[in-house]
């Protein structure tokens, strides 16, 4: 994971990625009936006003903005079910912070909008306007790739902030799953992407006996289109694994690459759980290693939290993707704030309910593995993610056995660990 | 096969890439006398249209290759033509690469518009089967590149046949030479224009869809863009005119890439910097070192290098009593968006009048280059970035004030820029410019990334100043704060142009060697006037870093520095009160297009448009407009003073305004 969000933070410069955690579905409202009368900011007698700030207009031509279908789509079951506490949640605002424009559209969330809580914040390049959210108390709710969801206690990013400098047993466990010995790191020569490289060569260095890195570079520039020489190396090498630290684009021209010169190497690819980007080049990608965070969509049997994702997204006729997820996981993890605050709820009731020890291991109706999901901190005890192999331009769970999603282990144990499932 | 002979024959499909694109500038400047920095544009627009109907309608290749190719791209070939270039045939240099870059900033965000949002995945190429693998030994081709490989071997032979054997050809490059020596030979050199754009941008839709699968699996214009730039060296290295050796300059390049990717330890600082740095090292030192690249037309053409001087600003030209107006109707307003902002704002406007107040103080140093010297820099990012970096690092690293780390990061970036300023002294007009690119990409792509330049991955907090008793954490106070530094900035900027450095670059922006003539020493003028620029925008990056808490590189992103040209000149690139209009105007115009319910990326293409004005409007188009008001309200004066009291009081005015020439080469 932190892997993945190296690789999209290399993406539109040194950005970052990841993916998500959070929250239970459940359907329907608890609370319903009269509303009670609440004096906070957004709050109204029919509707809980709610709005958010993505980077929908992207160098990377993500679809970002899906993260509010998400949280529209998980609104939708709440107020089918009577809302909460005699209220509607409503997304009132939709912002674009274009990448760059954070702290501006954070203010005008904050100063124009009025609403109660800001979800779904997912911005692929900085949350600049962490501060502001931190400092009025605000219920905050994203994607929490970015270094600035650490601290405040009010800052509810999925699966918290990410370690990106700490070697774990996360790539070593692949090899020795796979039986690959010599590995390959790519990089770009941007911050993120190489800390992605030099964190992961690291973690073979801590754990020798799952493979040696063999080669690694870090000085490609973002949006190379030519890797003929590395992988001309890489070959030379007998390199049968390759991390990619890098975007999609640029792992789509490594495979390329690779198919061309005949490199027979497994790719691992933090970066690259999109449907239809992987069946778009399919012929490419195939046998290559994914990662993702929360239950992925292909998960058998689907755990409840994914079969009222997939019944409302559906119903709402709105794209199943990454981004969504993180939109759907956000207003859950806010509407089950709100039921811990009850029906006076305040914003603070709302961050308190959350920042209780009820909700720290929360699933979210087995989208999420259920540790550590409410931090604001680095110290995760545990590490749990999904993997997913590519058959075909397909996604396929891999690595766990019938009837888990989830792959746990420590986070720093002295010697490579038996890992756990979920 | 031995190591070396493996990695250049690695390079060169990727060296024919840059040649094909590198042929395309070539083709455009000998036949139209324009460095076409829009080529990418154009090549993203063919390689749009052919994705759009081969990829989303499914069409047949033949189809969409004839018309994103033979009919979409000739036809924007013709528009530019008639509706652009043909009136900047004869204007100045700076007037065709300004209309060039609003072009390039405009047409790929009007593209992406008409694409919309959905992902952009699955891009095709011309071969039947653009994955196929054709072995020739041990060396490995596939379908892309096969198609590369023989299109550019045609295109280029096709080329060279058509300069030297047909008299098309030949017209060409005449009309290019002479407009007016060619006509006098019978020939109609509005058709030869048009009919040179026309196969110029079949060649740039040909390059776009031939690279498009090249470029990763997705449609990006700046991958065109980046691809562009690193052509630009190849095209230099053809001096602009020699196909032949234009080739051989993109096949070298790619090369040269093989090899650094072969030998140097890919993980080592040298090949973290060298390889990225490659294409834009090589541009730069080929603009400097590569002997009699830029006296060529100066040489053929004597006033080549002359342009007639600009209007007078319109300030200038008004009476008193309009002066005395004009100041108070400024102070009332200046007052009175003072109190609005400190009394009524909330977080949300303050903070776009905030950012709008400081990205006036970077302009103005556009103001400085481009308003007052005439020349046109691209790196302007750049220099906002090593004044907001070396404020970040100063505070972090030395723990210095933060006011003090504004002002030697404004140094810093006054003494690079003053650096930079000696090797590009023997450059002017269009060398210089694409010198200042090549650093600005260096900067953004090889020094950015560093560590010890913008602070890795996690960046250095920049705390707000605190001058006694006055803390300017609270955003009201540090927009005082920066109106303070705006007003300075601005007094300064009005002192230079009206002290004896202004009055030196108004003559050197007429004519170099007359200045020379009369004892003005070029390159101390030139040296100062980057130095200054250079200086005033690393101190608005520093305040910019001071503001946001920290300096992001993406604040400093080198399309930056191409987009705040484009802002500037569109609303006057000679006047402080022109670089106040642009650093608002870029922050409040979002703020239109999301009332009007439209996209932000609509402001690349109103702005990038409005650039192309430039030639008719050089000083911008509020100034123009400005000009017209005071004429009017001048009118109204006299007149009513006409009825009244004898002759009109013109006292103020230092020239009349319809004395003030018209630029060269633009048609009333």
């Amino acid at each position: 994971m932190r892997v993945r969000i190296i690789a999209v933070a290399a993406l539109a410069l040194a950005l970052a990625a990841g993916a998500c955690s959070n929250s239970k579905s459940s359907s329907g409202s608890k609370g319903g009936g009269s509303a009670k009368t609440v004096d906070q900011p957004g709050v109204t007698p029919k509707t809980i006003r709610v709005g958010g700030v993505v980077s929908k207009t992207n160098a990377l031509n993500g679809p970002y903005a899906s993260a509010f279908d998400g949280t529209q789509a998980y609104f939708d079951m709440v107020n089918a079910g009577g809302g909460m506490y005699g209220r509607k949640l409503e997304i009132v605002s939709r912002r674009d912070d274009e990448m760059g424009n954070n702290q501006q559209q954070v203010q005008g969330l904050l100063q124009q909008d009025n609403i109660f809580t800001a979800v779904p914040i997912a911005t692929i390049f900085s949350f600049s306007g962490a501060k502001a959210l931190a400092e009025g108390s605000v219920p905050t709710f994203g994607w929490g790739i970015n270094d600035e969801w650490t601290g405040p206690k009010n800052l509810f990013g999925l699966d918290g902030y990410t370690c990106v400098t700490c070697p774990t047993p996360q790539v070593p466990l692949i090899t020795h799953d796979l039986n690959k010995k010599h590995v390959g790191i790519l990089a770009y020569n941007v911050a993120n992407s190489k800390s992605c490289a030099d964190t992961t060569k690291k973690a073979f260095e801590k754990y020798p006996k799952e493979g040696t890195v063999d080669f690694l570079t870090t000085s490609l520039s973002f949006g190379v289109t030519d890797l003929s020489v590395e992988v001309s190396q890489m070959k030379d090498k007998h390199v049968d694994f390759i991390l990619t630290c890098i975007d999609q684009n640029g792992a789509l021209t490594l495979s390329k690459e690779m198919k061309k010169q005949g490199l027979d190497a497994t790719l691992y690819l933090p970066n690259a759980y999109d449907q239809s980007f992987v069946a778009a080049n399919k012929e490419f990608f195939n046998g290559a290693i994914v990662l993702v965070q929360f239950a992925p969509f292909e998960t058998t049997p689907k755990p409840p939290g994914l079969v009222e994702f997939d019944k409302w997204m559906s119903r709402g006729k709105f794209a199943k993707n990454e981004s969504a997820m993180v939109g759907w996981l956000s207003a859950d993890l806010f509407v089950q704030g709100l039921k811990g605050a009850g029906p006076n709820f305040t914003r603070q009731k709302v961050i308190d309910a959350l920042n209780s020890s009820k909700l720290k291991n929360y699933s979210a109706g087995g989208l999420l593995p259920g540790n550590d999901t409410i931090s604001h901190d680095k110290n995760f005890t545990q590490s749990c993610d999904a993997y997913l192999k590519i058959v075909n331009g397909k996604f396929v769970p891999a690595f766990v056995p019938k009837g888990k999603v989830f792959v746990c282990f420590p986070r720093s144990p002295a010697n490579l660990p038996t890992p756990t499932y979920r | 096969m031995s190591d070396l002979i493996k990695y250049v024959i690695l390079g060169v499909p990727y060296g024919c890439v840059f040649a094909l694109v590198a042929t395309g500038l070539v083709l455009t400047y000998k036949t139209s006398g324009v460095f076409n920095l829009a080529f990418g544009a154009q090549a993203f627009l063919s390689a749009a249209v052919y994705y759009n109907v081969r990829v989303r309608h499914g069409w047949p290749m033949v189809p969409a290759f004839v018309l994103a190719v033979v009919v979409v791209a000739p036809l924007v070939g013709l528009i530019l033509d008639r509706f652009l270039f043909r009136h900047l045939r004869s204007a100045p240099e700076a007037a065709r690469l300004v209309t060039s870059l609003g072009l390039l900033v405009a047409v790929p965000q009007l593209v992406l518009i008409w694409l919309g949002p959905a992902q952009t995945n699955g891009v095709v190429g011309i071969w039947s089967d653009d994955n196929a693998l054709y072995h020739f030994g041990d060396y490995v081709i596939d379908g892309r590149q096969a198609a590369i490989l023989l299109c550019t071997t045609v295109v280029v032979v096709a080329l060279i046949a058509m300069f030297r054997w047909s008299s098309i050809g030949l017209q060409m490059r005449a009309v290019v030479e002479s407009p007016r020596m060619t006509q006098l030979a019978g020939i109609n050199a509005d058709r030869v224009s048009a009919v040179s754009w026309m196969v110029s941008s079949v060649f740039a839709g040909l390059a776009g869809v031939l690279l498009a699968p090249l470029l990763g699996g997705r449609l990006d214009p700046n991958q065109f863009t980046f691809l562009l730039v690193a052509a630009i060296a190849a095209a230099v290295f053809g001096r602009l005119s020699s196909i032949p050796l234009t080739v051989l300059g993109g096949i070298l390049l790619g090369v040269v890439q093989g090899l650094l990717a072969g030998y140097l330890p890919p993980a080592s600082v040298v090949a973290q910097n060298l390889r990225p740095a490659l294409p834009f090292l090589a541009l730069f030192l080929l603009l400097i070192f590569l002997p009699g690249l830029r006296r060529g037309r100066e040489l053929t053409d004597p006033l080549a290098g002359v342009d007639p001087p600009p209007p007078s600003l319109a300030a200038a030209e008004r009476s008193a009593l309009l002066t005395k107006l004009t100041r108070a109707l400024g102070v009332i307003v200046v007052v009175a968006v003072l109190v609005l902002a400190l009394t009524q704002f909330d977080a949300y406007w303050l903070d776009i009048f905030i950012r709008g107040v400081i990205y006036s103080t970077i302009f103005l140093s556009i103001t400085v280059f481009t308003g007052m010297a005439g020349q046109i820099s691209l790196c302007q990012a750049a220099f906002a970035g090593i004044g907001g970096f070396g404020t970040a690092q100063l505070v972090s690293a030395y723990n210095l004030p933060v006011l003090t780390a504004i002002v030697i990061g404004a140094l810093l970036a006054a003494v690079v820029g003053a650096l930079l300023a000696i090797p590009v002294l023997r450059l002017a007009g269009i060398y210089l410019s694409l010198a200042t690119l090549a650093f600005g990409l260096m900067f953004d792509f090889v020094l950015t990334p560093l560590g010890w330049v913008s602070g890795g991955v996690r960046l250095p907090d920049v705390p707000r100043p605190q001058i006694g008793p006055i803390n300017f954490s609270n955003n009201r106070s540090f927009f005082v704060l920066c109106l303070v530094v705006l007003g300075i900035v601005g007094v300064l900027v009005i002192l230079v142009r009206r002290g004896t450095t202004g009055r030196y670059l108004d003559a050197l922006r007429g004519s170099e060697i007359a200045s020379q003539a009369i004892g003005i020493n070029p390159a101390r003028a030139k040296i100062t006037a980057l130095a200054l620029s250079a200086g005033i925008a690393g101190l608005g990056g520093g305040l910019l870093a001071t503001y946001t808490g920290q300096a992001r590189p993406l604040d400093f992103l080198f399309f930056f520095s191409l987009f705040w040209v484009v802002v500037v000149v569109s609303l006057g690139a000679r006047t402080v009160e022109g670089a106040i209009n642009a650093g608002l105007g870029l922050l409040l115009f979002p703020e239109v297009l999301k009332y009007l319910g439209l996209s932000p990326s609509w402001e690349f293409v109103f702005f990038g448009l409005g650039a192309i004005t430039y030639a008719r409007h050089p000083e911008g188009i509020l100034e123009s407009q400005k000009r017209r008001s005071l004429e009017f309200v001048q009118r109204l004066i006299d007149r009513h003073r006409a009825r009244g009291s004898g002759p009109p009081d013109r006292s103020g005015a230092t020239a009349g305004v319809e004395a003030a020439p018209a630029p060269a080469g633009v048609k009333p």
